[in-house]
C-alpha cells in the first residue's frame, strides 16, 4: 500500500556552511528518535550527509530505521520519492542539497512537502536567506499550481546561548523577513560529536551505558539538542 | 495519494546565475517563455542589402586578424534587425511504457528506463504540438515507476492556448494531461521500433558469433 502521510523535507539554501547539513541530521536524528523510517538522499556532491551516515553506522550510532542514498540528478531523486511512497518503505524522506542556487533548485523543491533553511545570525547571512526565500517566493508565480508548493521554513542556527542585544535585533529581523520556524537550533558542542558520530539518540544511548559514571551527566547535552531538533520538526509538520 | 507535483512553467536565471567562463552564452536565454523580440546583429551575408556602412574600405595592413573582424562586424552589429522567437512553453512531463511493453523490455537486454528515455527523445524531436485537444490513451500504463521518464519540454504556447482554452477553460488541469493524449502514442511507437531494431541487432550478433564458432 503507498504511504499517504510519507514526508518529503528538503534542506535548501543558495549559501554554503549555512547549517543545512548539521540540520538535516539533527531532524533526521529526532525523527529516527520517534520510531520513524527515515530515507536520506543526498543530492550534494560533496557526499557528506551520506558519509556520516556510514560513519554512524560503522561506529554502530546508526540505526536499522535509517537507510541512505546519493542521487546525481532530479530525476533520480523523484523516482526514489515514488519508489518509497509506493513501497511503504519510509515514513519521512530527507533531501539534503548543495549551498548554490542552481537550476535543480526548482525541480527538488517541487518534489518536497517541505523546504527548510537554515539561516544564521549575522546581516549577511539574512541577506542571502532572503535571496532563498525570495526565490522561493517567484517560484509561486512560475509554476501552474502554487498551492502544491511546499511549505518553506527557516530555521534560524548557531544561535548563541546567551544571545546579545544585536542577536536579539536580528532574530527580529528574521521573523519580519522570513517564515521562521518558532524553535532556534542552539551553538551546541553535541553537533559537533553528532556529526563525529552518528544519531543523537544513539549517542545518547551510548553516553548513559558508558561504564564511566563521569560521561553520564553528558547525555544531558545531548538529550536536550534531541529535544530541539524534536521541537523543529514538530513546528516543521505543523506548519 | 502522493501529493501533486506543480510544473515548473519558466526558469529564474537569476537564482541560478553564477560566474560564467568567458563567451558561454546566457543560459537564462536560451528558452523562449513568451513571444519576445530579438535584436540581431546582421551577419556578414546580410550587407549586401545593408546600408553602406561607415568603416574604412581597406583595412589597415597592421590589422591583427581579430582587429580585422571588428572592423567588419562592428559597424553591422549597430544596425539590428528583428527576429520573431516562436513563443514556447515549457511543460514538464512524464512517460512510462505499456503494460503489454513490458515483457518485450526486461527481455530486450537493455535497460528498459533507458529504452523509453531514447523513445522519447525520438518521439519529440520533429514533433510540435497541435492546437487540438487529443485524449490520453486508456491503455493501461506499467506500473514500474522507476522506468518513468521526465524531462522538460518547450512546446507551442499559442498551440497550448487554443487547447487550454477548448478544453480546460478554467486552467485547472496540469499541462501535462492537456498534451499527453498527443505525446504519449509517439513515445509508445517509438518503443515498440526500438525494440524491433534491439531484436534486429541482437539476432545479427548471433548468428555472427555462431559463424565465428563454427
Amino acid at each position: 500500500m503507498p504511504n499517504d502521510n510519507l514526508v518529503v523535507i528538503a534542506a535548501m539554501a543558495r549559501k554554503g556552511g549555512s547549517g543545512k547539513t548539521t540540520l538535516s541530521r539533527a531532524l533526521i536524528s529526532a525523527a529516527v528518535a520517534a520510531g520513524r523510517r527515515v530515507l536520506l538522499i543526498d543530492t550534494d556532491s560533496t557526499g557528506v550527509l551520506g558519509a556520516w551516515h556510514e560513519r554512524a553506522e560503522a561506529a554502530g550510532l546508526g540505526s536499522p530505521l535509517l537507510r541512505s542514498i546519493s542521487v546525481e540528478s532530479v530525476g533520480a531523486v523523484d523516482r526514489k520519492i515514488e519508489q518509497v511512497y509506493d513501497a511503504d518503505s519510509a515514513d519521512f524522506v530527507f533531501i539534503d542539497t548543495a549551498g548554490v542556487g542552481a537550476e535543480w533548485s526548482d525541480g527538488i523543491a517541487v518534489l518536497a512537502d517541505h523546504i527548510v533553511t537554515p539561516v544564521m545570525l549575522s546581516t549577511s547571512d539574512l541577506d542571502v536567506g532572503a535571496q532563498t526565500a525570495d526565490w522561493f517566493e517567484r517560484l509561486r508565480a512560475r509554476v501552474d499550481d502554487p498551492a502544491s508548493l511546499p511549505r518553506h521554513h527557516v530555521v534560524l542556527n548557531m544561535v548563541d546561548p546567551k544571545a546579545t542585544r544585536a542577536d536579539a535585533a536580528l532574530i527580529e529581523v528574521a521573523i519580519a523577513r522570513f517564515p521562521v520556524v518558532e524553535t532556534v537550533m542552539m551553538r551546541r558542542n553535541v553537533y559537533k560529536e553528532m556529526d563525529e558520530k552518528g544519531l543523537l539518540h544513539a549517542i545518547a544511548l551510548q553516553k548513559q551505558a558508558d561504564p564511566n559514571p563521569l560521561m553520564r551527566p553528558h547525555v544531558r547535552h545531548v538529550v536536550e539538542a534531541l529535544e530541539e531538533a524534536t521541537d523543529i520538526l514538530n513546528n516543521i509538520l505543523a506548519a | 495519494m502522493r501529493k501533486k507535483i506543480p510544473t515548473i512553467t519558466r526558469p529564474d536565471p537569476s537564482y541560478a546565475a553564477s560566474l560564467r567562463p568567458e563567451g558561454e552564452k546566457d543560459p537564462g536565454r536560451e528558452e523562449a517563455d513568451r513571444e519576445e523580440t530579438v535584436l540581431m546583429p546582421m551577419s556578414v551575408a546580410d550587407e549586401d542589402q545593408a546600408p553602406a556602412p561607415s568603416r574604412p574600405s581597406v583595412p589597415s595592413p597592421q590589422a591583427s586578424p581579430e582587429t580585422a573582424a571588428e572592423v567588419i562586424t562592428a559597424p553591422t552589429a549597430s544596425q539590428p534587425r528583428v527576429r520573431r522567437i516562436p513563443a514556447t512553453r515549457k511543460i514538464d512531463i512524464r512517460v512510462n511504457a505499456l503494460e503489454r511493453q513490458e515483457e518485450a523490455l526486461i527481455d530486450c537486454g537493455v535497460d528498459p528506463a533507458h529504452v523509453i528515455r531514447a523513445a522519447l527523445r525520438r518521439a519529440v524531436k520533429t514533433w510540435q504540438l497541435g492546437p487540438e485537444f487529443v485524449p490520453p490513451s486508456e491503455e493501461q500504463r506499467t506500473r514500474i515507476t522507476e522506468w518513468r521518464a521526465r524531462t522538460s519540454l518547450a512546446v507551442d504556447a499559442n498551440a497550448l492556448t487554443s487547447i487550454l482554452h477548448a478544453h480546460d477553460p478554467l486552467d485547472v488541469l496540469s499541462k501535462w494531461a492537456l498534451i499527453r493524449g498527443q505525446i504519449e502514442p509517439r513515445v509508445w511507437a517509438e518503443i515498440d521500433i526500438l525494440l524491433d531494431e534491439i531484436a534486429v541487432r541482437a539476432a545479427a550478433q548471433n548468428t555472427e558469433n555462431d559463424t565465428s564458432t563454427t
